[in-house]
């Protein structure tokens, strides 16, 4: 190489070898050591690939150049590590030595030092590789995040500190059914419909289409730049169904407990409706039932209205309407018997006032039968025939009303609440069955009191109630009057049996009055003879003077009937005061009554007495001269008791 | 003895640890710190090679750390001349770099059509063992008919470094 163009070549930092067609050194320049490897070792006579290994596995290539088949070969951009760690980077171009005239051709190898250029490259592919690993991680992580995110089975959103909505997930979307454009820079209002969103505590929501939901919600604050206020992350769970169902058990306690505190479907009917309404959300509840059995019917019992929506004057219309068997909703759940659900109104054309339902903003309907057994005011007989009716062993079921809801909000079908409603309709058709069965059991025992009460005083006859025992009581100071109806066999040969009974039934009636007038017990009757006494069962002190006022009346009585019957009867009255033995004995057609001396004393003072006169005893005698005017009869002989002095009670003093 | 050289290339897109992986079994190191390599630099490595029916013979290899494939440049044919075999690297993390692996197979093939190859699977230390093993496979039944063979592989833990530059420094010979 002439030295113009070496000096030439070193300028650029250049140097060269000259290479035969093995590749062995024929000569280098000066510095070309420089780029060897390791550095500095160059040997002229030594083969290249020992001090570039870079070219080794070019020896096809060297011997193409140096026959001419290939002008040249380059390697670029090669790295040698110097000691201090510095780096040295240079090209490698290979072509055939142009001074040569041989027809093989000596190689000319240029060794070009790069370092400048390809230091500056390699920061600058740093730069660019590091800043695209980075935007990859950056989009794995965005993608993993937003994985999680887009996967999140609850509710996420974040809105600025006013609360307008900046991102949401896809469960949002799926919940609410609105579209993320929809939804974005709108108020989170638009789907919370309380005032205000407490964490953890269920909050109203509702969806595109009008469905409510319950959500709870959790919130935390999102610094994304100091100098702001914070972004608010909201995220929701959808615990509607949890509420349902906790609702659902609640109304199911809430019915029952109003069931066992009331008395009537009348008495409770109202807050039944009402506790219905506001456990299932709906607005307005009826009751509809037919006025009776015999009833085609249906007619508005009841009703409950949300008093937050003015439904008044739709419930008063409706008490004009009656529904037919199987017309509308209603009428259909009475004929058949099965729950009913309409989830938009205005899409069915068979319901019962629909306009002005849906005048009133009423979308949703539903409507469950009230069944209970086939019993109105049949209970008593079937009770009657409790042992051998098969009907009440397998009750036959009847709808004895039908309570239908609506709603403002558009409720999808709940079969659940459906089949809960159903059971509920059971469950207050039993209640109304037992009502009726109390009602009936009720004055079947009042009957049966007033009936024990005609033939028993009343206090034995609750201890015979509660006891079956013999009762038997001493009373030591009672007064007993009989009364014997004189003149009446005769009237029997006279009149028929019947008109004689009739008669008897007359006066003793009025007899009966007496004894509830003076508050004495009437004993019994004896053909035509009547047994009453005073101070038992419930002991008194003036017995003797309430049985003297009883006589007195019941001679009246005698005279008033005489009058306006003109029949010639009389009375004859014997009275007694003394210790008696009372009770009931048997257990069947039992009565109760009286033994011992003073009764026998004072059956003898009526047969032995005389017609119109009131005869008592000495002992009687005594404790009513204060008050009464008496004559003496004289000593006449008593069976069994020997002589007596009896007096004749004349009228009170 | 004359000691026989072999030249081999590491290929593979930017940043997937052909630097490393050499750095590993050149000189049992490893470094977390990214530094990207330009044009090319040779390392040297002197192995015994034990062949059935072959007395054990020293071998020097050549092996030629290769600028990664980036959008911006592409892996120039002149480095692979000569070349009997190379390891075509992959990230597992990065499924785009494992998406490139044919086109380095044809590029290496088209200079070198009796070269070997061997597929690594770089970084497995970075994810889950089941979703390395399902790359694996998934990659195995794509290109196994066209290399050697495939090998998961980690320059930081040097899991399968030692054992892809043997195999495939005996099957160049």
């Amino acid at each position: 190489m002439n030295p113009l163009s070496l000096k030439m070549l070193q300028a650029r930092g250049s140097e060269y070898l000259t290479l035969d067609q093995q590749g062995t050194i024929i000569s280098a320049s000066p510095g070309a050591s420089r780029f060897s490897d390791p550095p500095e070792q160059l040997i002229v006579g030594g083969d290249v690939t020992h001090f570039f290994p870079e070219l080794l596995g070019l020896e096809d290539i060297i011997k193409s150049i140096s026959i001419g088949e290939m002008e040249d070969f380059s390697l670029t951009a090669i790295v040698r590590i110097l000691p201090q760690q510095q780096l040295l980077y240079f090209d490698i171009h290979i072509f055939a030595n142009p001074e040569s005239d041989d027809e093989i051709n000596q190689l000319f190898c240029l060794l070009e030092d790069a370092t400048e250029r390809r230091v500056l490259e390699q920061s600058l592919v740093q730069n660019s590789n590091e800043t695209n690993l980075l935007v990859n991680s950056l989009r794995i992580s965005k993608d993993y995040i937003d994985k999680i995110i887009a996967s999140m089975a609850d509710v996420l959103i974040i809105t600025n500190s006013l609360g307008s909505i900046k991102t949401i997930n896809q469960a949002t979307i799926d919940l609410f059914g609105y579209s993320e454009v929809e939804l974005v820079n709108e108020s989170i209002f638009l789907i919370v419909r309380d005032a205000l969103v407490i964490p953890g505590k269920p909050t109203k929501c509702q969806t595109k289409h009008g469905v409510n939901l319950i959500i709870s919600f959790s919130y935390s604050t999102l610094e994304i730049d100091p100098g702001l206020p914070p972004e608010l992350v909201y995220v929701g769970r959808n615990i509607t169904e949890l509420k349902r169902q906790q609702k659902r058990q609640e109304l199911q306690y809430a019915i029952a407990q109003i069931l066992t505190t009331t008395n009537s479907l009348t008495q409770c009917v109202s807050i039944i409706l009402e506790t219905i309404c506001r456990h299932l959300d709906w607005d307005l509840g009826e009751l509809w039932m037919p006025q009776s059995p015999d009833d085609f019917q249906l007619h508005l019992v009841a009703s409950w209205s949300n008093p937050a929506l003015s439904l008044v004057e739709l419930t008063e219309n409706q008490k004009y309407i009656a529904i037919d068997y199987n017309q509308g909703m209603a009428g259909k759940v009475w004929a058949e018997g099965e729950p009913d659900w309409i989830i938009e109104i205005a899409d069915e054309t068979e319901v019962v006032a629909r306009d002005s339902l849906i005048k009133y903003g009423l979308h949703s309907a539903f409507s469950f039968p009230i069944i209970g057994n086939n019993s109105d005011n049949k209970a008593l007989t079937e009770l009657d025939n409790l042992a051998i009716d098969d009907d009440l062993i397998r009750p036959k079921q009847t709808v004895l009303g039908v309570m239908t809801f609506f709603s403002h909000n558009s409720q999808s079908l709940d079969l659940d609440q459906l089949y809960l409603m159903k059971s509920i309709g059971y469950q207050i058709g039993q209640y109304v069955n037992r009502k009726q069965t109390e009602v009936a059991l009720y004055n079947q025992q009042e009957k049966t009191n007033r009936l024990l009460l005609n033939i028993l005083p009343e206090s034995i006859a609750t201890q015979l109630k509660e006891d079956s025992k013999i009762i038997a009581e001493t009373f030591d100071d009672v007064t007993v009057l009989f009364a014997d109806l004189v003149g009446f066999t005769n009237l029997s040969s006279q009149i028929s049996a019947i008109e004689l009974v009739e008669l008897l039934n007359q006066i003793f009636s009025e007899f009966d009055h007496l004894t509830e007038l003076y508050k004495l017990e009437k004993i019994k009757t004896i053909g035509d003879c009547y047994m009453v006494v005073g101070g038992m069962p419930e002991r008194n002190d003036n017995h003797a003077a309430s049985i003297a006022e009883m006589a007195l009346d019941m001679q009246q009585v005698i005279t008033n009937f005489n009058k306006i019957s003109r029949h010639h009867l009389s009375l004859r009255i014997g009275i007694n005061t003394g210790g008696v033995v009372a009770g009931v004995i048997g257990i069947k057609k039992f009565i109760y009554d009286l033994w011992g001396d003073t009764v026998n004393t004072a059956s003898r003072m009526e047969s032995q007495g005389l017609p119109n006169i009131i005869q008592v005893t000495a002992i009687t005698y005594d404790r009513l001269k204060e008050n009464y005017c008496f004559s003496e009869r004289g000593i006449i002989s008593i069976k069994g008791k020997g002589k007596m002095k009896t007096y004749i009670l004349e009228r009170r003093k | 003895m004359v000691t026989v050289s072999k030249k081999m290339c590491l290929i593979g897109d930017f940043g997937v640890g052909k630097t490393s992986l050499i750095r590993r079994f050149v000189d049992g190191q490893f470094s977390d710190q990214y530094l990207s390599t330009v044009g090319v630099k040779i390392s040297r490595k002197n192995i015994v090679l034990s062949k059935e029916n072959m007395p054990d013979h020293d071998l020097q290899l050549l092996i030629w750390d290769l600028e990664g494939h980036t959008k911006f440049k592409a892996i120039a044919p002149s480095y692979l001349q000569g070349s009997k075999g190379a390891l075509v690297v992959a990230d597992v993390s990065r499924p785009e770099t494992i998406d490139r692996i044919p086109e380095h197979l044809s590029l290496f093939y088209s200079v070198n059509p009796q070269g070997k190859i061997i597929i690594a699977l770089n970084k497995v230390d970075l994810i889950e063992p089941e979703k390395a093993a399902k790359i694996f496979y998934s990659t195995q039944s794509l290109y196994q008919e066209r290399v050697l063979s495939l090998y998961q592989t980690s320059a930081k833990t040097g899991e399968y470094v030692d054992e892809i530059f043997e195999k495939l420094a005996v099957s160049m010979t």
